[in-house]
């Protein structure tokens, strides 16, 4: 990280790929489809910027900051060009699970029931649930009050018990 | 279950044309550029990697490449450029579809990335300068670059009669 910071190019590219490894759950959980794209562009300001990070050893959470902000707003952009109707019609990706075709189903569900949710919501879900942060902390990520992280985070529980209850 | 499990949340991938795309975009002095060869990732990833073979047949300012010490993940090379001119020394990471190379001091860096598509495979070369004020020679490195793809075309796709195999 201090190589990096240094211009240490291939430092820059180790970076670069933990990072990645390390930032692709909670990518994938906002932006879904364009998950790859946030996290593109979510690697490209960290390291525009990784002069302004005063304490290397922090760099996963600061990075994470990132590519939450990066995330929400991919998937906003592309919440204002795709009409609601055509999210559920697209062909998901290959998620890569695990197991047999319940798994799969099971798979294709939680996209599905993650695109019904706004990215801001999905953001909550993934900070709460992927990243195992507290309500603080996942409200000091997203700039938000608490409370307000705690009411997304309730209305998005919500719409996965009645995706499974239906 | 309110939520699933983590392992069932879709996630986003940064593939090795990407993460040369991020390292592009960090850094001022290089140029990089996309491609799509007619040829199986199979045959072009272990050609572009047999670094004495291959870049003095696709790098016209190559005259020839000496590899020092070899493992699986990273190479010390020796590539001649010019008559009159010394050696320039660069350490090289490896990985599969990903290769990062730098010379000393960060006068030159050169990447590599490549991706299947089907039976052929895009990849990505960059090269260029790290040093403060390299942007400056971004016209000749771009010069260089569109070169060497050409040559890579030249010796790996199938509809021009050349292949990399034997």
């Amino acid at each position: 990280m201090v190589a990096a910071r240094g211009g240490d190019t291939s430092a820059m590219s180790a970076l670069v790929g933990a990072l990645a490894t390390r930032l692709g759950p909670v990518c994938g959980a906002i932006a879904l489809d364009d998950g790859d794209d946030a996290l593109q562009e979510a690697l490209i300001v960290v390291l525009r910027n990784l002069g302004d990070l005063r304490e290397p050893a922090a760099v996963v959470g600061w990075a994470r900051r990132i590519a939450v902000r990066e995330a929400v707003r991919v998937a906003a952009r592309r919440s204002r060009s795709v009409l609601v109707a055509d999210v559920g019609d697209r062909p998901p990706r290959a998620p890569g699970l695990p197991g047999g075709e319940a798994d799969v189903d099971l798979g294709l569900d939680v996209r599905a029931t993650l695109a019904a949710l706004a990215p801001e919501h999905r953001a909550v879900l993934a900070l709460r649930h992927l990243e195992g942060l507290s309500e603080d902390e996942a409200a000091e990520v997203l700039r938000v009050a608490p409370g307000t992280v705690k009411s997304r985070s309730a209305r998005a529980k919500v719409a996965f018990r009645r995706r499974w209850t239906a | 279950m309110s939520t699933p499990s983590p392992a069932r949340w879709p996630v986003a991938e940064l593939d090795p044309i990407r993460r040369l795309d991020v390292l592009a975009a960090a850094l001022p002095g290089v140029v990089v550029q996309h491609t799509v060869l007619d040829a199986p990732f199979a045959e072009v990833w272990p050609f572009l990697t047999d670094f004495e073979r291959s870049v003095p047949s696709f790098d016209s300012s190559v005259r020839r490449v000496v590899v020092r010490s070899r493992t699986d993940a990273h190479v010390r090379l020796t590539a001649w450029s010019f008559p009159g001119l010394p050696g320039l020394r660069f350490e090289v990471d490896v990985e599969p579809g990903f290769c990062w190379m730098r010379s000393r001091w960060r006068v030159y860096v050169v990447g590599m990335a490549a991706v299947p598509d089907g039976a052929r495979t895009r990849v990505a070369h960059l090269e260029g300068s790290a040093l403060p004020g390299a942007r400056l020679l971004r016209w000749f490195v771009a010069r260089e670059v569109a070169s060497d793809v050409a040559g890579m075309h030249r010796i790996l796709d199938r509809q021009t009669g050349g292949h990399a195999g034997g």
